[in-house]
């Protein structure tokens, strides 16, 4: 589609979640939005379909637990059988804190990981801006539309302080 | 806003007949099994008891962090508090009997004891009297104050009321660290005089608070399908639900903190609690709580879906209910019981009694005010809540 492409640029995150909300409801093809903290609802806003991460952090958290009872398991059982206390070699109890905390970790780190790796955002990619202000105090909604006045009139009518075209950035 | 009452004349007539039966069974117990109806009112009365008092904690957090997701349906914990005056009856029932129930209130000079000697400076019958009616008048008096201010809020609208609910928030929250420490060691732990745990102050307040989080989302949802809160959306579902969740968590790591500590230091005066807690009756018990408090509800709520979507958040809530009753039955009755699980006849009608009289109070404080408080600040983000 040979459409046009225009970020507005709003000065608090209700005026953004509002024009969000309207330009669905107009049909508009949102791009994407930038804020400099997380917006609630915003996912709902934008459409966005629910995100596998929560999938990729519990099959991550289960791969630490199965990880962290095998390794001390293994240890403790055949690799190098110590007598602690008198403790008996398969003390269980002894190993869910290591368990626990290798759970969180795993789960923790990997999910963070998985999000960077999957979405490019490794050190070394240059700045992607769709617009300044992004990173500091404005909010930014990206939005594809037929005509660079029908654009412009709406990102007025919903409170934008400042329509901009899309330079080469952001995608 | 709806002022109607929350239960038909047939349902309200059920729970006073419950509390007959409850009284009944009480004291028919007392005279023929005066230890155990005891321990079971005990049991029964902690159970609402604690559930009243860590209601009010849920609203002090909310009213500290300037929470607005929760005005909505706040009637509901603050109704929740109308139980700690009758609790307050209930340990004074405790106290009459406490020579049969507390092997410290009838030690005698004449036997020697060495821990029970060392401990008597605390563990003695006017002390703990004077402790239980200090931490109940503290308890009832930040009710009334926070309730209070809510509902007049009703009446005038005066922000200021908000800001005198933070400040006695803050306060109580500081009176309630040190009274609900004393009040598990005092009337829970001191079964077992001999026996001390650090974290089990800590652990008895997981298990509360868990009880509370799950008693609030469970009324509330309930209410909610009967009409009240027309507001109430799946994102305040979703938010009670990762409460639920999340302490369902916590009491668990606490449970097993507990449980790590004596294990692994393997102490005999420690080890004695568990030792008595591992006939396989108590083992079962033990199982069926750590189901009921942590597995069930973690599993059924793990997912977001899950977690919006009422009717698992009530089936998660009922297990949260059940276990916590479990929790205080294995912390309670091996104590009186020693190796055998088997409940007692008088176990049921004197908790269910305590129930329907918790019912009862609860229904008449929910309905002399209205449902939702339509003048605090705070009131339209929780009906616009989205998450």
């Amino acid at each position: 589609m040979a459409a046009k492409t225009f970020v507005g640029v709003f000065d608090s995150d209700h005026a953004v979640l509002a024009a969000a909300r309207a330009a669905r409801e107009k049909g508009l093809e949102i791009r994407d939005a930038y804020t400099p903290f997380p917006v609630h609802g915003m996912d709902e806003a934008l459409g966005l379909p629910p995100s596998w991460l929560s999938r990729a952090c519990f099959a991550l958290g289960a791969s630490g637990l199965a990880f962290a009872l095998g390794f001390q398991y293994w240890v403790s059982l055949f690799n190098w059988p110590m007598n602690i206390g008198g403790k008996p070699f398969d003390a269980s109890p002894a190993l869910i804190p290591i368990a626990f905390e290798i759970t969180v970790l795993v789960a923790g780190v990997g999910t963070v990981a998985t999000l960077l790796v999957f979405r490019g955002l490794l050190p070394g990619r240059p700045a992607d801006l769709a617009g300044l202000g992004a990173t500091d105090d404005k909010f930014l909604l990206v939005i594809d539309g037929e005509t660079e006045e029908a654009l412009r009139t709406f990102y007025r009518e919903h409170g934008a302080v400042r329509v901009e075209a899309l330079d080469g950035g952001a995608r | 806003m709806n002022r109607q009452r929350l239960l038909a004349p047939g349902a309200r007539n059920a729970c006073a007949a419950l509390a007959v039966l409850g009284v009944g069974a009480l004291l028919i117990g007392l005279k023929l099994a005066p230890q155990r109806a005891l321990a079971s009112l005990l049991l029964g009365n902690t159970y609402f008891l604690m559930l009243a008092v860590t209601a009010l904690v849920f609203i002090a957090i909310q009213n500290l962090v300037a929470a607005g997701w929760p005005v909505l349906f706040r009637r509901v914990p603050e109704a929740m508090t109308a139980y700690l005056p009758a609790g307050g009856l209930g340990l004074l029932v405790i106290l009459l009997g406490s020579h049969s129930l507390y092997h410290w209130a009838h030690h005698t000079a004449g036997v020697h004891d060495a821990i029970l000697e060392a401990k008597a400076g605390y563990l003695n019958l006017p002390f703990w009297s004077l402790r239980a009616l200090v931490i109940l008048v503290l308890w009832w008096v930040f009710a009334r104050a926070i309730v209070l201010n809510s509902r007049l809020q009703d009446i005038d609208g005066d922000v200021e009321r908000t800001h005198r609910n933070k400040r006695l928030s803050a306060a109580f929250m500081l009176v309630f660290g040190v009274t609900f420490t004393l009040a598990s060691i005092d009337w829970v732990m001191s079964l077992e005089p001999h026996w001390y745990s650090t974290m089990f102050p800590w652990y008895m307040f997981g298990g509360a608070f868990l009880h509370a989080l799950a008693a609030i989302a469970l009324a509330t949802v309930l209410l909610n399908r009967r009409g009240f809160f027309p507001k109430f959306n799946e994102h305040h579902r979703h938010d009670l639900g990762k409460y639920v969740f999340g302490f369902g968590v916590f009491w668990a790591y606490l449970w097993f903190c507990q449980f790590l500590l004596i294990w692994y230091a393997n102490i005999p005066e420690e080890t004695a609690y568990y030792a008595l807690r591992s006939s396989p009756g108590w083992l079962t018990a033990q199982a069926l709580s750590l189901a009921a408090n942590f597995l069930v509800p973690s599993a059924l709520l793990l997912r977001i879906l899950s977690k919006k979507d009422d009717r698992v958040l009530i089936a998660a809530c009922v297990s949260v209910c059940l276990g916590r009753g479990l929790d205080l039955y294995v912390m309670i009755m091996p104590s009186v019981a020693g190796g055998s699980a088997r409940p007692h006849w008088v176990d049921v009608p004197i908790f269910l009694g305590l129930g329907g009289v918790f019912i009862l109070l609860f229904e008449r404080a929910f309905s002399s005010a209205p449902a939702e408080p339509a003048k605090d600040p705070y009131l339209i983000e929780s009906l616009h809540h989205h998450g």
